[in-house]
């Protein structure tokens, strides 16, 4: 539980990165990003590995508990 | 914790790998790079065909095109030099040409064209004798030259030349030309822009344009005139907007451009006005008895009646958006009506020069030939030319010459033969906004409205884009 608590916090962490750059390259070229990849697409991802995070994490508080 | 560690730098690296590749794809360093749009889903960089009155249904990764011209744009990265596209065509309908274009002028909506089908020259081609190289065809009915080079240099009859998007360098002189006694003044209003040519020999080049303003658009209203002989430009001149930059709808005061040349060679001037819609010109005053008007020409709304013009126009196309201007006005013997707004009426096969009446003007008049005001100003000093209104028997025609390089047959499936075509176009001074060019497919003569079940069917559109590399780019700044 306690690893894959960790692999999920570090995928949270480089997709909040990725996010992060694909905006900003987004911001300075506009298209850069958009035409290769849906970033609705990553942002979801992002959001239901932040849930993973999260939960992950709630049950390991409740199994320590 | 090592394998965190581990995991933690894998995915940071496919991130940076990620940024660099899209960083690649940005900057294009090597300065080539190709985009394809294959109907079956969208493109970034190809936008779909446009307007969807023209085109069919996207099936099995193929689109019909059922109405003349559509439209799409290319995305482009960065600045490329050269654009060559790649269309893959089914054309069951053998319509006569498939043209393929790119903006270069918005103000007048000018494409540069180029051929991607010719079934006139294709067909010939079978029955002629042919000679081609470079991308330069010659066809003769009969063969008398062994080289493209030496009809060119040889070849002075040019009523038995045809060209196809081939600049054929004559010379071409009036034999009986008389100068005019007086001056002429063409006192029918007309609207935006417009290209005529005229003719002089030991005369000057004067003329005198009076133009209004009608501020309907937000832009402002420049005006340039540019003069041009032997398609070379030799002179040109402009007028700022009548500073109203806006939509107000107040029609600006009257003003003038005069110009006189001297000491220029005996032959045919080509004289273009460039600018929008809103501008008028109410009047155009002139030493000169040639005035012929280049295959359209749009006379403004000034409650002039019984309008009288003439043409050489084998098809003749008719359009408004007045309705007080909707009427049935005759060609010769025909007659054309204008019934509804917004919608163009054509007619075809029309011999010699034909007179037109019309009752109204705000009318826009398009054809492939010249219209002018009065029959002893007609001057067409263009070579005939191999497009869709071109009758072999007919013409005398014995040699054509064009720049063309002929589809090649790629898929067969059955009976369905599909065509690779290419067009290769210089994209630098061509128009851009927004990081995008606007492209045209041209199939002249094919029409959406007309209950004929005609059409060309497209697999694939692929542009190839080149342009300067990182290198170069950088050895410039330095």
């Amino acid at each position: 539980m306690k690893n894959l608590y960790l692999i999920f916090k570090e995928l949270f962490y480089s997709l909040t990165g990725a996010l992060g750059c694909f905006v900003i390259m987004e911001i300075l070229r506009p298209g850069m990003v958009l035409a290769y990849i849906n970033i609705n697409w990553v942002l979801i991802f992002w959001l239901i590995i932040g849930i993973l995070v999260l939960t992950i994490n709630d049950i390991k508080i409740k199994i320590n508990n | 914790m090592k394998n965190i560690i581990k995991i933690r730098i894998a995915l940071w690296l496919i991130l940076f790998f990620v940024i660099g590749w899209l960083a690649y794809m940005a900057v294009v360093p090597g300065g080539k790079i190709s985009y394809v749009y294959d109907f079956k889903q969208g493109s970034y960089f190809i936008s779909k065909l446009t307007p969807l009155e023209r085109v069919g249904e996207m099936q099995n990764g193929q689109q019909k095109i059922i109405g003349d011209p559509v439209y799409f744009n290319l995305r482009v990265p960065r600045k490329f030099d050269k654009a060559r596209l790649t269309m893959i065509y089914k054309n069951e309908s053998v319509l006569p040409i498939i043209e393929a274009g790119v903006l270069a002028d918005k103000t007048i909506w000018r494409y540069y064209l180029q051929p991607l089908e010719n079934n006139i020259i294709n067909k010939l081609s079978q029955s002629w004798d042919m000679t081609a190289g470079n991308g330069t065809v010659l066809l003769q009915r009969g063969k008398k030259y062994n080289s493209i080079n030496e009809f060119l240099d040889k070849e002075k009859n040019l009523s038995e030349i045809a060209v196809y998007n081939y600049d054929f360098k004559a010379e071409y002189l009036l034999a009986n030309y008389k100068s005019a006694e007086e001056k002429q003044i063409i006192g029918y209003s007309l609207r935006g822009p417009y290209q005529f040519y005229t003719y002089l020999k030991d005369e000057d080049l004067d003329f005198n344009f009076i133009f209004s303003d009608l501020n309907k658009n937000k832009d402002a209203d420049p005006i340039n005139l540019n003069i041009y002989y032997n398609n070379t430009l030799i002179d040109n001149y402009n007028l700022p907007d009548d500073g109203i930059v806006s939509d107000v709808g107040e029609v600006g005061k009257n003003r003038e451009l005069k110009f006189n040349l001297a000491n220029l060679p005996e032959g045919a001037y080509k004289i273009e006005l460039r600018a929008n819609d809103d501008i008028i010109t109410k009047s155009i005053a002139t030493g000169r008895n040639k005035m012929a008007f280049i295959n359209k020409i749009w006379l403004a709304d000034s409650g002039n009646k019984n309008i009288s013009l003439f043409t050489d126009s084998q098809t003749i196309n008719a359009q408004t958006a007045n309705p007080a201007s909707l009427q049935v006005f005759k060609i010769g013997s025909q007659e054309l009506g204008v019934s509804e707004t917004y919608k163009q009426f054509s007619i075809n096969n029309l011999d010699g020069v034909n007179e037109i009446k019309l009752s109204q003007d705000d009318i826009i008049l398009s054809g492939d030939g010249v219209f002018s005001f009065s029959q002893a100003g007609l001057i067409n000093p263009q070579l005939k030319k191999v497009d869709n209104n071109f009758n072999i028997d007919d013409s005398g025609v014995n040699y054509i010459i064009a720049s063309y390089i002929f589809p090649k047959k790629v898929i067969t499936v059955g009976s369905d033969v599909w065509h690779s075509a290419t067009a290769e176009f210089d994209l630098i001074g061509m128009y851009q906004e927004d990081n995008k060019y606007s492209f045209i497919i041209s199939i002249p003569g094919l029409k959406a409205d007309d209950d004929i079940n005609d059409y060309i069917e497209i697999g694939e559109i692929r542009i190839n884009l080149e342009g300067k590399t990182l290198f170069e780019k950088i050895k410039k700044i330095f």
